[in-house]
């Protein structure tokens, strides 16, 4: 490979691994097209280097979060349980509706999430000291504070996971743009808990793809490894800026992303991008 | 050694040993099986991490958040098997 562009590659790859660790966000959106576009792959491979490059982040980022207790590990594997569930929905029923319905339909939810974010400000319960199942705590690196939560609404969170699932296997949009704002305004999980918590579901969400591509023959190899580089070391500093970045700041910076999203994903319904 | 601190570990071993063999895949001529063998170490971390997660919740005897992490690992494992089949 030329060195060009295993450097371009790095870089795209660098990216979407800050995006992945700050705001629990594969960053599909962007790989996907940018890949395509200025690399001129096919829409499949670029989708196969993609869902290597989200696992590849999502490694990095995860090995620092879980460690700090930042990522909520109970959390996530339940929720990744509920979103399987719907992924697995959405993929049966993506044949009978339309997707730029759907693209619609992802669009007006994430922009009604980013509005919520920018307008009212974090909701965090306290735990009533029973030391219940749904009862955590993480150390913020910003303040030096000791946050506890307790996870609200857990069946309405799960069941807004099932949706989420079902949106991104019709759409192809990764599903960490619904479940960040899933755990934040209805679950009441600190946003730095909830992106971290979603950096490492999308690691478990995007080994079922990758590994098909992988074992399929579809994955280009000296593509794929050249992301992954960039994206674990992406995932590194977007770890570093995540912890002491304050919660606020990570809000109002995670609702312009999610409205960029929105605006991307538009496009390509549009038939722009 | 609790679940975090095992999960973390899990994670990183299969990150550096992924990215070293995919860097000296990088460099080697194309066809090379470091490529290979490093992707597919880098993309099973996740599942490896699941099953570290799973044997820490055992041995807390956390048995609710155990059964979660099963059935998280059995969609998972049923994936990779149906990919490779």
């Amino acid at each position: 490979m030329e060195l060009l562009i295993l450097l371009s590659l790095i870089a795209l790859g660098a990216g979407a691994g800050i995006m992945g660790a700050l705001f629990g966000l594969g960053g599909g959106v962007i790989f996907v097209p940018v890949l395509m576009l200025c690399f001129g792959m096919a829409p499949a491979e670029a989708a196969a280097v993609s869902l290597v490059g989200i696992v590849a982040g999502s490694v990095g980022a995860s090995s620092v979060f879980v460690e700090k207790g930042l990522a909520n590990v109970r959390l996530g594997l339940l929720l990744e349980v509920t979103t399987t569930v719907g992924a697995i929905a959405g993929a049966l029923i993506a044949g009978f509706l339309e997707e730029w319905i759907l693209s619609l339909v992802f669009c007006a939810v994430m922009i009604y999430s980013a509005i919520r974010m920018i307008m009212s400000p974090e909701k965090v319960i306290e735990p009533n000291g029973n030391g219940g199942r749904m009862s955590f705590e993480y150390k913020d690196e910003e303040n030096g504070e000791n946050i506890s939560y307790e996870v609200q609404n857990v069946k309405e969170g799960s069941i807004a996971c099932v949706f989420a699932g079902m949106l991104s296997s019709m759409t192809g949009v990764g599903g960490g743009a619904i479940k960040v704002p899933v755990m934040n305004l209805i679950m009441h999980v600190p946003m730095k808990a909830a992106s971290s918590t979603s950096s490492y579901m999308i690691g478990i969400t995007a080994f079922s793809g990758a590994i098909t591509y992988f074992f399929s023959g579809q994955l280009d190899l000296a593509f794929a490894g050249a992301v992954s580089i960039g994206a674990f070391l992406g995932a590194i500093s977007g770890t570093y800026l995540a912890r002491k970045l304050s919660t606020k700041h990570l809000r109002k910076y995670f609702s312009v992303v999610l409205i960029l999203m929105a605006i991307l994903v538009l496009l390509r319904v549009g038939g722009i991008l | 050694m609790n679940m975090n601190k095992s999960i973390t570990w899990t994670l990183r071993i299969g990150i550096v040993l992924g990215l070293i063999l995919i860097i000296i895949g990088e460099f080697l001529e194309e066809g090379n099986p470091f490529l290979y063998y490093g992707l597919l170490l880098l993309i099973a971390s996740p599942m490896f991490a699941v099953i570290a997660a799973l044997i820490g919740l055992v041995r807390e005897k956390d048995w609710f958040w155990a059964l979660i992490a099963l059935i998280v690992l059995a969609i998972v494992i049923s994936g990779a098997v149906l990919a490779a089949l």
